[in-house]
């Protein structure tokens, strides 16, 4: 992945509030975590948080977040990437959500049904949106959950192996420069 | 208890960036016995290039790049973004050697051999006689000590080996050189030329002139468009020390390169007049050595070098070595840049781009370079940018299948332009050293107070307004400008261009200026500076191609001085 590109990208998804731990972590790139034991989650927490990645980023004709190994990503990062403030402000996000599953649908996420998954994410992000457009959120409250964890999710797949080269095109050693070439929708693809 | 080489040398080169490694070709290619002096840790072309290629996913996070790991190691070093597992390893930690910000000033520092010309921007542009005349025409500083006509040569000859390509323009104020063939501006950009040179007769959009090779030179092979160039190029498809000149000079043989020597104080002969060596401690054991030479060429950085000869303090010369003008330490200078605009540029959807090229676009400098163009500041700056589309990370709403398809397309063309402004030397933006508090070398902290001026902040203003209205006359919409200037606080702070100059300025009178027109100090006559500290005056255009064209002018005088027995 381009550096320069990555981080234009993060920053034009975080906006100022861009936390720099994520910034770097694509800088520095991401490692394939796949089958590596989490280390900060509890095995529930990570099926919640790959449950959660896969309804962001699901498989379709290619693998999606979970086969891409986002939730270790996450994992990785919470570990070693971040800050504890900023640790703590997933992990107290992350059980919000699940108390709020259980009392909205009567279970824990990953029980619930599709569409009641769906819904629940879709009020979330209705929620901050409205919370952002408001400008509700003061410096001293933590960032809403929903675009915390899609933001995560977007940087760990397609920095991922999966994400960069069977969704995007990755190109190591492209050997030339063409400032021209023809994009067609449907065929072509980004460059990861 | 000082141990002493017990070999003498022609010639110290103290440093081993871009100027230290062009004294290196040179003096050795003239017969000195040159020893190299480098702070950093050792590196070499190819296998210290240890993440070149990788792709992302193959980084680890844990360990290194933890946020407490780099807040303790690169507190200082993180401001310019730069500092992640693909390049931290070249990077100065911080905590070695400590200094203090009266001011914010972002002090960036490699940490091997090879200095910052590993990870260097590449962006090369001669001066010009509107840059040399400026002082003395406007009564700034000092005037420049040379002409055009002195350094022209010497660009051409510094840049047939660097290997620099670009675009002929024929502008007098951005003299043309010898370049191999241009990288190529993409579709976007050709359209926003096109825009420019039909709405402003005195603008120029063209890619960059850049040290990279488009061409076949020497065994080097040209760029393959990878990207991340900072990460060293096992290709030597751009120009640095570990590629180019240090392979040179160890042809040669009369090379010799000391890693993990830090260079405390030069020493100096009161009965000859003359530097006589330079007392090293070694990084790893403390041992403090002194090296003894003929000739001294002090290439350590703007600061590194300042720092040095402030550090040399003889009864002769109580205030640092040579510096009987006072102006050591004064006069510091940095492009002043964080300041642009960007917008969107509609349409080309079914236009992309191959390869990732290493360099943008550039519009050389168009403020006071004419009678047509006076504004109310003096000097001018010179605009870095580029053209893409977004990528991935771009905000788009939803989740699930239809946000996947949505980012497998990339997104709108985007247009982004940043200035890099010249900066008046001005006595009050100084160094100085602390008077009792050391780093664990035993050299004295450096204290700096500098900060942009009533004149760059009067640029900044028009650099942002100026560019956004460019933007928005030649078709890009969603405009906005930015100027992350603040006062006193981090952001745009002064050596965060990384074009930090001046500090031990050339000049023609010894009352005012430390060094002459050929790098030599005036009251030291063996002793040449020929980075960044030399210059009297900042331009706006990137300083490292006039680091190496100085350099090698004034080892061509030094060799020649020497076999006259004149030092």
């Amino acid at each position: 992945m381009n550096r320069r590109e990555a981080l234009k990208a993060v920053g034009l998804m975080l906006g100022s509030a861009v936390t720099p731990s994520v910034a770097s972590f694509v800088l520095s790139g991401c490692k394939s975590v796949q089958g590596a034991p989490l280390q900060t989650l509890t095995s529930d927490q990570g099926e919640l948080v790959a449950t959660i990645a896969e309804l962001i980023i699901p498989e379709t004709d290619t693998p999606g977040a979970r086969a891409a190994g986002v939730h270790q990503f996450i994992d990785a990062l919470l570990t070693g990437g971040y800050r504890p403030e900023e640790r703590e402000q997933f992990m107290t996000g992350l059980a919000a959500f699940e108390d709020r599953a259980r009392k909205e649908n009567g279970s824990s996420f990953v029980e619930n049904t599709p569409e009641q998954q769906t819904a629940l994410l879709k009020t979330l992000e209705a929620e901050a949106k409205q919370t952002r457009q408001s400008g509700q959120r003061g410096d001293d409250q933590p960032r809403p959950f929903f675009p915390m964890i899609k933001e995560l999710t977007i940087a760990g797949y397609y920095t991922s192996e999966a994400g960069a080269t069977q969704e995007l095109r990755y190109v190591a050693v492209p050997g030339r420069y063409d400032g021209d070439v023809p994009y067609r929708k449907g065929t072509d693809r980004a460059f990861a | 208890n000082v141990a002493q080489s017990p070999e003498v040398y022609d010639a110290i080169v103290v440093g081993s960036g871009v100027s230290g490694g062009w004294a290196a070709k040179e003096l050795t290619e003239k017969g000195l016995k040159t020893l190299v002096l480098e702070r950093g840790l050792p590196a070499e072309h190819r296998t210290s290039y240890i993440t070149e290629h990788k792709p992302p996913w193959e980084f680890g996070l844990r360990g290194n790049m933890n946020p407490e790991y780099v807040d303790k190691h690169y507190a200082i070093q993180k401001r310019t973004g730069f500092i992640s597992e693909e390049v931290a390893h070249f990077f100065f930690k911080d905590d070695q050697s400590p200094y203090i910000e009266e001011k914010p000033f972002t002090w960036v520092r490699g940490d091997r051999v090879g200095g910052k010309s590993i990870m260097w921007g590449r962006y090369t542009f001669r001066y010009s006689d509107l840059d040399f005349e400026a002082n003395d025409r406007e009564g700034v500083g000092v005037d420049w000590p040379i002409r055009y006509a002195d350094i022209a040569p010497w660009y051409s000859y510094v840049e047939k080996f660097a290997g620099v390509c670009g675009e002929k323009l024929g502008l007098p104020h951005l003299p043309d050189g010898e370049f191999q063939k241009p990288m190529e501006l993409n579709i976007v950009e050709k359209e926003f030329r096109k825009q420019v040179r039909a709405n402003y007769p005195e603008r120029w959009v063209t890619i960059a002139r850049a040290a990279h090779i488009t061409e076949p030179l020497g065994d080097r092979l040209p760029c393959h468009y990878c990207g991340p160039c900072w990460r060293g190029c096992s290709t030597g498809s751009y120009f640095s020390s570990l590629s180019s000149t240090l392979p040179a000079a160890a042809k040669t043989g009369n090379l010799t390169i000391r890693p993990d020597s830090v260079v405390a104080s030069i020493i100096y002969d009161e009965n000859t007049d003359r530097a006589v060596g330079v007392r090293v401690v070694d990084r790893q054991t403390k041992e403090e050595i002194e090296f003894r030479s003929k000739l001294i060429f002090l290439c350590g950085s703007t600061l590194g070098s300042t720092h040095i000869l402030m550090n040399t303090k003889t009864s002769r010369y109580p205030d640092g070595l040579g510096n009987s003008s006072g102006a050591l330490g004064h006069y510091l200078m940095d492009h002043h840049f964080k300041v642009g605009a960007r917008g969107e540029w509609p349409g080309f959807e079914d236009h992309y781009y191959f390869g990732n090229r290493p360099v943008g676009f550039y519009v050389p400098r168009y403020r006071n370079i004419s009678a047509q163009t006076k504004m109310d500041f003096m000097r001018g700056y010179g605009i870095e940018g580029e053209a893409s589309r977004a990528g991935w990370g771009r905000n788009v709403d939803g989740f699930g299948a239809d946000l996947k398809a949505a980012l497998r397309d990339p997104g709108p063309w985007h247009i982004g332009m940043t200035g890099f402004g010249e900066t008046l030397p001005r006595y009050e933006n100084h160094v100085r050293l602390h008077p009792d508090k050391v780093d664990e070398y035993g050299m004295p902290l450096l204290i700096f107070n500098a900060d942009w001026g009533p004149n760059e902040l009067a640029m900044r203003k028009d650099m942002a307004d100026s560019m956004a209205e460019m933007l928005e006359r030649c078709g890009a919409t969603n405009v906005r400008s930015y100027d992350r200037y603040k006062e006193g606080e981090i952001g745009a702070e002064m050596g965060l261009g990384i074009h930090e100059t001046g500090t031990a300025r050339m000049g023609k009178d010894p009352k005012t200026s430390v060094l002459n027109g050929w790098n030599q100090m005036h009251e030291v006559p063996n002793v040449f500076v020929t980075d960044g500290a030399a210059f009297p005056s900042s331009a706006c255009q990137n300083p490292s191609i006039t680091f190496m064209a100085l350099t090698a002018r004034a080892a061509d005088y030094a060799v020649n001085e020497l076999k006259k027995r004149n030092i």
